[in-house]
Order: structure tokens, then sequence, then C-alpha cells
């Protein structure tokens, strides 16, 4: 059982008894492989990339030209700028919550929907719902039903006595952030589906062999499906990390950042300055900042991984 | 004898493109709008229309909802691809101007291809941003107050007067509460568009921005501070939306105004063109008037503008093209009357005239209001600096720092006047 | 003992019965609110009642009728040739390429693997620029290039996740298979595609819902109307400044999410564990 993240092994760590023809033909094979994506890379990506980290040291107003400008819009990134600190700290604190809660559900809801059961099949279908409707006018208003100060929470807060009066739970800037928090929890639809499928490729021999030793279902699950579901649990962690700490349309439809900055999340801030007022060169300044922070993190995260996934092989 | 073949069939391959350049030489125009399904609707229409009219001109229509429209102008801008004719707000031109990526009519214009025939200067002045003309108003908007006929009825309240002041105004809202229990108004002014305060300021004889707009155009911060007084006045009375209300609604959009559900009793400054969709929401018809006056007043603050501009791109090929499109839609009664006064009420007189004769009682209301309007407007506004978003958006920020207490309508003033100052110097 | 377990299954069935089915009811109430609201008459649709007053079909058929001449089906079948294009593409490409970086060997594997990690941290709104400017020059507006091929050939979020599943296929698999003969492409054909079922088939319903539902790409690109995609077209009901007919939209709206579901459901077995291996047997 080791851990087999460093699969990439480099090829000069292959055994010295293999030829020079077959490590050729190793390359080419390898090359064929990685071709297509290598391809959107190139076509698609580097350029786009290149530009942005251009521009990223230019004052570029999007009616304008590009005017070389230096490290300009790094410092007054990091000096002067109290919204962009305020949008990481926004941030950080809306993933910090958001990811776990996302995931527990994912997982527990996969867990319980694994087995097919009667009507299985339409509760599998609606759970994931809420995350087809993504960024939609109709979650936005139903959240407003729901955490307004006319909202059903606070009905069923009043009915059991826990406040006396109705509180706006998306106007008031102590709680606004956890309104989101509590919409990217319910939209768990996508990591639960690629937990479905994890589920689903653990051998079930491993299950019967464990029931014959007498393990209970807490045992299989900690013992058995939490170890290999690990490759897909670092997916999951990695990408839901990712897609939260870029999230833009949930507050951009429901708070707009609002109230007093307190949900204006990263993404939305690097929108309103680099496209609604026209910062090209600004925009493009924040997007890389974001972009090593991420890195950053990813790297962490892929460190450690050696430590709990496990990878068969 | 290949040779040949392969000669000759370049030079037939030649002969026939010249010949299919030749027969193709329609011109075509990208036209690019936004809208809801109505609009989209009535402008195919139109288009239609035109094409009939001028069999050598095509039109491409591009049209979006609001949503995504500015996104892309801009992205199309970047690349140099702008349609040949673009609907344009006014408050968002002067960066385009500036950059000079919108034709200059002024030429057009003087030599008369342009036809402004029947429309008042005044209203041909809309389009002219620093002394050029860069485009036409489809139409005339003004913003309006809407008010609930039967709940000032039943309060047992006079209507709103086009002569009252901003004290009446407060009393007026705060009366409405009282005696029927719900809100006077959802809100006093608008916390997202300058609009309000605009208006206030021009009453106090000075202007949002000095007239080069590179810095504010007030000096007296006491008039910022005593607009944040009165607001933050009308907000402890509870007669309109508490901060946090007014924050979980801030874009919501007129559908969704309480006066919708009877739970206020006024809308305070929308757009006259919007009377349609709170009528349509409401479920009954609406009282329309102007914003309030201020007491012993310096100037007439309050103003008409362009519902929407047409203009033409720098880079069109075909300026004369365009712009028989841009007389087509001013002065041709058929198309005035397909497009009504969903973009505005529109400024030619004989197409004003016609509209008006069989108009429905929304569009005579739309119709009355303007006149009112017009005659309680002053000076038009001048062109809004190319920054104006970010102005607006550090406006906004003060603005919910002073509702929300945080700050003293006094800081206010002063944050409100440091960042705005240093967006305009930098711009 | 047999008779037991039976009677505890069937308590454990009924409390999962119960459970789910109220949670349920939070989950689709957005979707059950705006089937209500395409079902009032259209000055109501906002309103916060889950019954309609009285069925109203007449938004659908206002709705369906689009915009000047140009109704839904246009934009729902070109909406389909995008996300099938886009899916089918996607699936294919992107397991090739996981196969390249989890089971072959090659120079600089590391460093592609990194970068394309790497990819998925970007903002999309970065990129949007110099990529509107590059398609521009190379004369791709308004046609599908620019918005189809980025989405067939290999994103990082797919073939990172098929990554992460070919690892979990034993290698052994693949060993057998080369003492018989078969080359790498054999193994990816015979051997690893087979396995991949449940990946592709979370792949897939991904890809198709989010190019279903992607607005920006195709609005920046795509200029005729009649090429338009249902995404866009979805918010040409909505202009703030002036009227937005509301139960139109939603009407349209509950049509568009169909398809998606209609896959979810039809496709979603190859997700989860066959009735006959589960615990039936008792």
């Amino acid at each position: 059982m080791n851990n087999r993240f460093e699969a990439l092994k480099d090829v000069s760590r292959i055994d010295h008894r293999i030829g020079i023809k077959k490590i050729i033909k190793m390359n080419l094979e390898g090359y064929a492989f990685i071709l297509p994506w290598l391809i959107g890379f190139l076509a698609f990506m580097l350029y786009p990339l290149l530009m942005s980290l251009y521009y990223s040291f230019t004052k570029y107003s999007i009616v304008g030209n590009p005017e070389w400008i230096g490290l300009q819009n790094y410092l007054t990134i990091f000096l002067t700028d109290e919204k962009f600190w305020m949008s990481l700290k926004v941030t950080f604190f809306y993933v910090v919550f958001a990811v776990p809660l996302r995931l527990a559900a994912a997982l527990a809801l996969a867990m319980l929907f694994k087995k097919a059961r009667p009507l299985t099949n339409f509760y599998r279908a609606a759970y994931y719902v809420p995350s087809i409707l993504g960024g939609s006018v109709a979650i936005s208003v139903v959240w407003r039903q729901l955490f307004g100060s006319k909202g059903a929470f606070n009905d069923i807060l009043l009915s059991l006595g826990l406040i006396n009066q109705r509180i706006s739970w998306i106007g008031t800037p102590d709680t606004a952030i956890w309104t989101l928090i509590l919409l990217a929890a319910w939209q768990f639809g996508s990591p639960m589906i690629v937990f479905l499928a994890g589920l689903k490729q653990i051998p079930k021999s491993l299950y019967e062999a464990a029931k014959i030793d007498g393990a209970s279902k807490w045992q299989q699950f900690t013992r058995i499906t939490i170890p290999l579901l690990t490759p897909v649990i670092f997916f999951n962690l990695l990408m839901q990390m990712v897609r939260l700490f870029l999230m833009f349309t949930q507050a951009f439809i429901i708070t707009d950042g609002g109230p007093l900055d307190r949900t204006l999340v990263y993404a939305l801030y690097l929108y309103r300055k680099g496209i609604s007022f026209g910062h090209l060169g600004y925009g493009s300044a924040l997007a890389w900042i974001i972009l090593v922070i991420l890195t950053v993190a990813t790297i962490i995260i892929f460190k450690t991984s050696n430590k709990w996934v496990y990878y068969e092989s | 004898m290949t040779k040949k073949i392969l000669v000759s069939c370049l030079v037939l391959l030649l002969v026939l493109s010249c010949t299919i350049g030749v027969a193709a030489e329609k011109v075509t125009l990208r036209f690019s709008w936004w809208g809801s399904q109505d609009r989209h609707d009535r402008t195919m229409k139109v288009i239609e229309l035109f094409e009939e009219k001028y069999p050598d001109i095509d039109i491409q229509p591009e049209f979006t909802g609001w949503s995504g429209y500015w996104d892309r102008i801009n992205t199309q801008m970047a690349g140099g691809n702008l349609p040949d004719i673009v609907q344009h707000v006014r408050k968002y031109i002067s960066g385009y101007v500036k950059n000079e990526n919108l034709l200059n009519l002024t030429p057009y214009l003087k030599d008369g291809t342009l036809d402004t025939s029947n429309i008042p200067d005044s209203l041909v002045a809309m389009g002219n941003i620093n002394g050029r003309q860069y485009g036409v108003a489809t139409g005339v908007n003004a913003p309006a107050v809407y008010y609930d006929k039967g709940l000032f009825k039943k309060a047992g309240i006079s209507y709103p007067s086009p002569d009252r002041t901003w004290q009446d105004e407060v009393a007026l809202i705060k009366k409405l509460h009282d005696k029927l229990g719900i809100l006077g108004s959802a809100n006093l002014t608008s916390q997202t568009d300058v609009g309000g305060f605009t208006v206030w300021v021009r009453q106090h004889g000075g202007a949002l921005y000095n007239e080069d707009g590179t810095a504010l155009g007030y000096d007296d911060d006491q008039i910022y501070i005593d607009f944040m007084e009165m607001t933050l006045d009308v907000l402890d009375s509870g007669a309109v939306w508490s901060a946090p209300e007014r924050a979980e609604n801030a874009d919501t959009g007129v559908e969704q105004d309480p006066i919708t559900r009877q739970e206020a009793a006024m809308a305070t400054i929308y757009w006259s063109n919007q009377l349609g969709a709170l009528v349509n929401s409401s479920g009954k018809m609406l009282g329309i008037t102007t914003m309030p006056k201020l007491d012993n007043q310096l100037a007439e603050g309050r103003f008409l503008k362009p519902a929407m501009l047409l203009t033409v791109s720098a880079n069109t090929e075909h300026p004369k093209e365009a712009i028989t499109f841009l007389n087509f839609w001013l002065h041709d009664i058929e198309a005035g009357k397909i497009l009504g006064t969903d973009r505005g009420v529109p400024t030619e007189s004989k197409v004003k005239a016609v509209l008006k004769e069989d108009a429905s009682e929304i569009d005579q209301a739309v119709f009355d209001y303007i006149d009112l309007a017009a005659a309680n407007a002053g000076e038009a506004l001048a062109a809004q600096p190319p920054a104006y978003q970010e102005v607006v958006a550090a406006y906004e920020d003060v603005y919910w720092k002073v509702i929300y207490k945080q700050i003293t309508p006094e800081e206010g003033a002063k944050e409100f006047r440091e960042k705005a100052n240093s967006i305009l110097a930098n711009q | 003992m047999s008779l037991s377990f039976t009677k505890k299954e069937r308590l454990n069935n009924i409390l999962f019965q119960v459970f789910v089915a109220l949670f349920c009811f939070v989950m689709i109430y957005p979707l059950l609110w705006m089937l209500a609201g395409s079902l009032k008459t259209s000055g109501n649709a906002l309103t916060a009642t889950l019954i309609p007053d009285g069925l109203n079909f007449s938004n659908y058929l206002q709705g369906w009728k689009g915009f000047g001449g140009h109704s839904f089906s246009i934009f729902f079948r070109n909406s389909f040739f995008i996300a099938g294009m886009a899916t089918l593409g996607q699936l294919f490409t992107s397991s090739f390429a996981a196969f390249g970086f989890a089971r072959t060997r090659f120079i600089g594997q590391k460093v592609f693997f990194a970068v394309m990690i790497a990819t998925v941290l970007l903002p999309a709104q970065v990129l949007r620029i110099p990529q509107y400017i590059m398609f521009n020059n190379w004369g791709w507006m308004d046609s599908y290039l620019p918005v189809l091929l980025p989405q067939m050939l290999p994103v990082p979020f797919f073939t990172f996740l098929m990554v992460q599943f070919i690892r979990g296929i034993p290698s052994e698999l693949d060993e057998a298979a080369l003492i018989d003969g078969c080359n790498k492409f054999g193994i990816y054909f015979r051997i690893i595609l087979p396995n991949l079922k449940p990946v592709m088939v979370t792949a897939g319903i991904f890809r198709f819902y989010w190019t279903w539902n992607d607005f920006m790409t195709p609005l920046l690109y795509l200029q005729t109307v009649t090429k338009y995609p249902i995404s866009i077209a979805l918010r040409m009901f909505s202009d703030p400044n002036a009227i937005t007919n509301w139960g139109a939209m939603f009407g349209m709206t509950v049509l568009s999410i169909v398809p998606t579901l209609v896959i979810f459901i039809f496709f979603q077995k190859y997700l989860v564990e066959g009735v006959a291996s589960s615990g039936l047997k008792g």
C-alpha cells in the first residue's frame, strides 16, 4: 500500500536495462496520449495566459491601449487597496467553511444514495436540482424568500422562540456571508456525483470479506470506503476549493458584494475592477495574485496528499 | 496541358469571384441592442420594414438581454470588432468617446445627412458630448415618482404635486406610514444611482462634476451632509426600509418594489418608461409625478434624459448607410408606430403626434408626464466622466456606511469627496 | 434470524424514505417555485406562493415564440448541438490525455501535469479579452469554433478527474494485457475505457450541463441570433430598466433544465450499484 501520487516518475529513474529505443517509444506513446491536451493548451491557453501577465504590468483601460507601468498595479494592490484585503479575507472565510460543509453533505448523501432503494432514482435527481439551477434568478429570489427579513427562516426561529424580532440575514453585515456558505453547502450535487462514481469503483469483494470478518458498517466505512475513496476525496477537495475560491455568480446575484463589502468575494472584486470599471491591467494583476495564492494552496494540498491519498497500482 | 487547365480554372475562378463581388454589393450593417422580448419583437419588425424600403442595405441584428450586454460591447471594442450601430446609454458613453471608438456625427449633422428636422434642439443635444454629436436619442425619459392613488385616498392625503419640496416629501412619506401602517415608500432616494443626490446638488446651484469632469462640482460639504441627514431622518422614522432591508432588496428591480404588493404607498425615482412594468406587476394604474423641489432652490435640478442613444462606431465602413438607418428610425411614421414608447417618448414631433392619437392608458400617462417633466426640467445633465461607474460605486460605498451608521454624514461627505476626486483625477 | 433482519431493513427503509422525502422538498423548492411562477398570470410571477392562481399556459406559448420570429426551437437545437459535440469530444480527448498522464511515462510529464493543474486555477475573466482578440484575429467570430473547440479538447477538471480514477484501476490488469501482446493503445481501449464507465458518465453529465448553461462564451463569440444557444435566449427576456416577462422566462427556464434532468435520470444507473448486487439477498 505504497503512496503513489509520485506515480509520475522521471524517465531518468526508469530502469537502466531499458534500451534507448524503448525509451523513445515510451515517450512517443506518452506524447501521443497527451497530444489533445497539449494542442488545447498551446492553442487556447498559452497566449491569453502570457498576455494577461503582460497586461498586469500595464495601465490598460478596456476602451484604450495598454501602457507599461511596471510593478505599479501590484504595489497599489498590496499597499493601498483596502478592498483587495477585504475581499481576500471574505473569500478565505467563505472557503474555510463552505468547502468542508459541501463535501460533507456530498459524501453523506452519496453514501445514502449508493444503494438502489425504491424511488432513489428520483431522489438522486431531485438532490441534484439545486446544482443545475446554479446561479439562476430563481435561486436568488428563493434565497431572499428564505433568508430575507420576511423569510421562512425567520418564521421558523420565531415559532421556536429563538428570536423575538425578524432579522434580515442577507442584509445584516455579520450574517450575510453565512447565507452564501449555506447556499454553497446546499449545491452539493457535483461532488456528490463524483463520490457516487468513486464508490462504484470500490470492489464489492472487499466489503464481502469484511462482513465475513464481522466488521460493522461503521468499520467498513472507515477502513474500506474512506481509504479507497481518498483519490476521489482529494480530487473533490481540490476542485471544490478552487471553484469556491473563484465563486462569482452566487455572490453577484444575491448580495452583489454587500452589505458593507462583507460578501465581496475575490472573483466579484476582480470582475468589478477589471470588467465593470474597465481597468484590465489592474484586473489582470489581481488575477495573477489569486493564481499565485491558489498555486501555493494547491502545492500544499498535493504535498500532504502523499500522507493520506491511497492509490491502487 | 494540365497547366492550361489550371490557368483557365484560375481565370474562371477570378472572374466568378469578381461577378459575385459586384452582384453582392449589398451593404451589411451590424446593429446591437439590449432589451426584453417585447423590444426585440418590435425592433425586428422595424428592421424588416427598413430592409423593404432600402433593399440594398442589410441589417444584421445582434441583440441580447441587459445582462452581459456591456461585457460583450467592451470585449468587441477591445478586439476592434464593434457593430456598426450600437445602442448606448448616455452615462457610459464618455469613455468610448474619449478613446475615439464612436463616430463623430457633427459633420453629418451640419451637412444635413443626419436629418434632425422636427426634433427640438434640446433633444438633439442629448446626443452631444463635449460639443460633438455622437448619437441620437431613441426617446425621452425622466426620473419619476410613482404613487398608489387608492392608498392615498384611503389615507385621506392629496396626491403629490410637482411643486412639493423635499421637506414635504419627507413629511408625506412619514404621514403615509402613520396613517396606513405600511411603508410610505421603499426609500427616499436610490442608493444605487447618484440620481437623487445629483438633483439635490443641482438644486443647490452646483453640479456633481466640474465642467471638465476632473473633480466634484460642488464645494460645500454641507450639501452632502444635509442630504444624508434628511435620508437618516426618514430611515429612523421607520417609514421606509431599514438599511438591512434595503441591502437585501438592492438589486431586485422594479417588479418587486413593495408598491406592487400594496406594501408601500409610493415608489420613488424610477424612470418614466417603467410605468408599464410597475402597473403590470401591481395590477392597477399608478399615479406618476416629478421628484421634489428644494425650498428656495438656486436652480431647477430635475432633468430629462435620453432613454438610450443610437451611436455609430468609428470603425464602420458604411457611415452613410448607418446614418440612413438612424434617419429612418427617427422619422418614419410606421417605424415609430411599431416602436411605440418602449425606448422612451419619441423626439420627432410628427411621430410623437401620431403616437399620441391612439395611445394606451399607460402610454398616455407617460406622454403627459414627459410634458410635465419637460416643463419642470433644468439644464440637460452634462455627460458623465469616463470613470462614472467608479464614482457611483464610491458614492454607494459611503452611502451604505452612513445608513448602517458606521460613519457620520460629516465623515461621509469627506470620504466621498476624497474618493471621488482621486478617481476623477486619475481616470 | 433472516426474518428479523428484513424487519430491520424495512424500518431502515422507512426512516430513509421519510428523511429523504422531507429534505427533497427543500432541495427542489426553487424548481417548484419557478414552475408555479411560470403558470401564474404574468404580473404575479414573482409572488411567494407555490400554488399558482390557476393553470395558465400562456407564458409557455408566449415564451416559446422567442424573439423577433426566432422561436425556442432554434435555441434548443443550437444548445443540443453545442452541448452534444462538447460532451462527445471532451469525453474522448480527456480520457485519452488522462491515460497519458496516469499510465505512460515520458520526459516532462511532471511539468506538464503541474501546468495542467495550474490552468484550472485561472479566473476565466482574465483570459477573456486576450482570447477574444486572438479568436478575432483568426477570423473565428460568429462561428461555433471558439465556443466548441476549447470545450472539446481536454480541460483540466475532467482530465484530472479521470487521472484519479485511472489510478484506482489495478495495474495488474495492464501488465496482464501487456503480456498478451497489447500495446498502450490496446490497454487504453480494452482495459481502461471499459473500467471508466462511472466516471465517463459523471464527466458526461457535467460537460453537458456546464456547456448547456455556459452563457458568457457564446455571448461573446456568436453574433447571429439564429446561432444563439438557450443560455443566451433565457436572458433576453430580462431588462431591469424596462419590462421583464418573468412568467415566460420561468417557463422557458423550466423547459431548459428538462434535458439535463432527463440525461441525469437516464444515465445515473451507471453511477450506482446495480439492484442485483445490493442488499436484496439479506
